[in-house]
């Protein structure tokens, strides 16, 4: 079915109050913002942008941590590009600032990138900037495992590798959470499967579709999710069969859970979380930046620089967890634009921010005043 | 139309030449069949086509 069928079968569902959607996946706020989804939909229906975006959901404290490690002349750092623009807790500081004042920072694609840049600097130490959810997390793994067995010693991983169901459940714990449907993210489950979103429909009666990215799947699940709400009838659909398996990749999962566990980490927005953050376990602590560099990215190095941090007027925090749509934030297009971000949501072509600025439509304009 | 890479297929089971796959962060993710891959193929060359022929060479290429 094309896209204007799909958004005619929408507008005739029989809605009789607001409802609020919400999708967790970087990939997603971009396709929504970039074919002018939101605009199409019935104004009842609105369309949330969660913590799926893997920078916007890293704490300032480990920011600040990586940008204190660059300044090593030992250190090169290898990082995801959308990575070098988020600042710290000091609006404007971040790793393109670092590099003029000379740290070294190489934008890299992939994790086994990285490795090979270790492969030739030998003299330096070459850490990877793992951030992402379980879609990167066994490659970042793999990439790792492969440093260590090709004897790459000067090769480690800070990782701030997080997994999507402990954040759905701690929003959702949220007094004044509004969601009344996931659209979830179609390459994490083509990782966890589909099994790894059912408990949205079977412990929380939560609407649950898995999505693709062409703008017709994502409408496809917007339907799908509506009518489960007028039918009252919460349960998982899979609308990335192409995709996504029941079971998802084994081989992905089972390399995942062989080189980390999971612990307790920190999200912006949403605070400390258990079970939701991907360190290794300890008998890769050889490629464990944490444990390479202890006094600057172990857990108590960072507690002590977040007690020292200043909080700016940045709501990010809000623009994931839902609270908030990006125009309302009173930096939103003013003290915070593209070319110079406050926060992480800005600086990511996948932040809701972004998005919502680079495809901003009348409304939003309206909105912020 | 797209790029040539190095990329790693640890989590493909048997993986064999001609297989589609998704690709994140230099890894395949999972197998596509062929016949959804070289409908997605398509409807990219769509896009392609219609960038070129509102913006040109330059906007199509950078997109």
């Amino acid at each position: 079915m094309n896209a204007d069928k799909l958004c005619s079968a929408i507008k005739a569902l029989p809605l009789k109050e607001e409802v609020c959607l919400m999708e967790v996946c970087g990939t997603h706020t971009m396709a929504i913002a970039k074919s002018g989804i939101k605009s199409m939909l019935p104004e009842k229906v609105k369309l949330l942008s969660g913590p799926g975006c893997p920078v916007c959901v890293t704490p300032a404290s480990e920011i600040d941590a990586i940008l204190e490690l660059s300044m090593r002349p030992d250190v090169i750092l290898a990082t995801y590009g959308d990575m070098v623009r988020v600042p710290g807790s000091v609006p404007g500081d971040n790793l393109a600032r670092r590099r003029a004042l000379g740290a070294q920072v190489q934008v890299v694609y992939s994790p086994v990138d990285a490795v090979e840049l270790a492969k030739q600097n030998p003299e330096k130490e070459v850490v990877f900037l793992g951030v992402g959810f379980e879609t990167t997390a066994p490659g970042t793994a793999a990439a790792a495992l492969t440093a260590s067995d090709k004897g790459v010693k000067n090769f480690t991983v800070f990782s701030m590798l997080k997994t999507v169901e402990p954040a759905l459940r701690a929003l959702m714990a949220m007094d004044d959470f509004r969601v009344q449907g996931f659209l979830c993210p179609g390459h994490v489950a083509t990782i966890i499967g589909e099994k790894g979103f059912a408990f949205l429909p079977e412990k929380y009666r939560m609407p649950a579709v898995i999505a693709g990215f062409e703008a017709e799947d994502i409408l496809a699940a917007i339907w799908r999710l509506l009518t489960q709400l007028i039918n009252r009838e919460p349960k998982l659909e899979n609308e990335y069969k192409r995709a996504v398996s029941e079971p998802g990749n084994l081989l992905a999962q089972k390399m995942m859970t062989a080189c980390f566990t999971a612990e307790t980490t920190e999200w912006r927005g949403l605070g400390s979380i258990p079970k939701s953050g991907l360190k290794f376990r300890p008998e890769f602590s050889a490629l464990d930046a944490e444990k390479r560099f202890p006094e600057v990215l172990g857990e108590e190095a960072r507690r002590i620089q977040k007690s020292a941090r200043i909080t700016p007027a940045c709501r990010c925090g809000d623009v994931i967890t839902g609270r908030i749509s990006p125009a309302q934030c009173p930096l939103f297009g003013k003290r915070c634009l593209p070319e110079d971000p406050v926060g992480p949501c800005m600086v990511s072509s996948e932040g809701a921010c972004a998005a919502a600025y680079k495809y901003m439509d009348i409304d939003s304009f309206e909105e912020n005043g | 139309m797209g790029m040539r890479r190095k990329i790693r297929i640890d989590f493909i089971e048997n993986p064999r030449v001609g297989d589609y796959v998704i690709v994140h962060a230099g890894f395949a993710i999972e197998r596509l069949p062929e016949k959804q891959a070289l409908e997605d193929l398509e409807s990219w060359e769509e896009l392609e086509e219609a960038i070129y022929q509102e913006y040109g060479m330059q906007a199509a290429r950078t997109e």
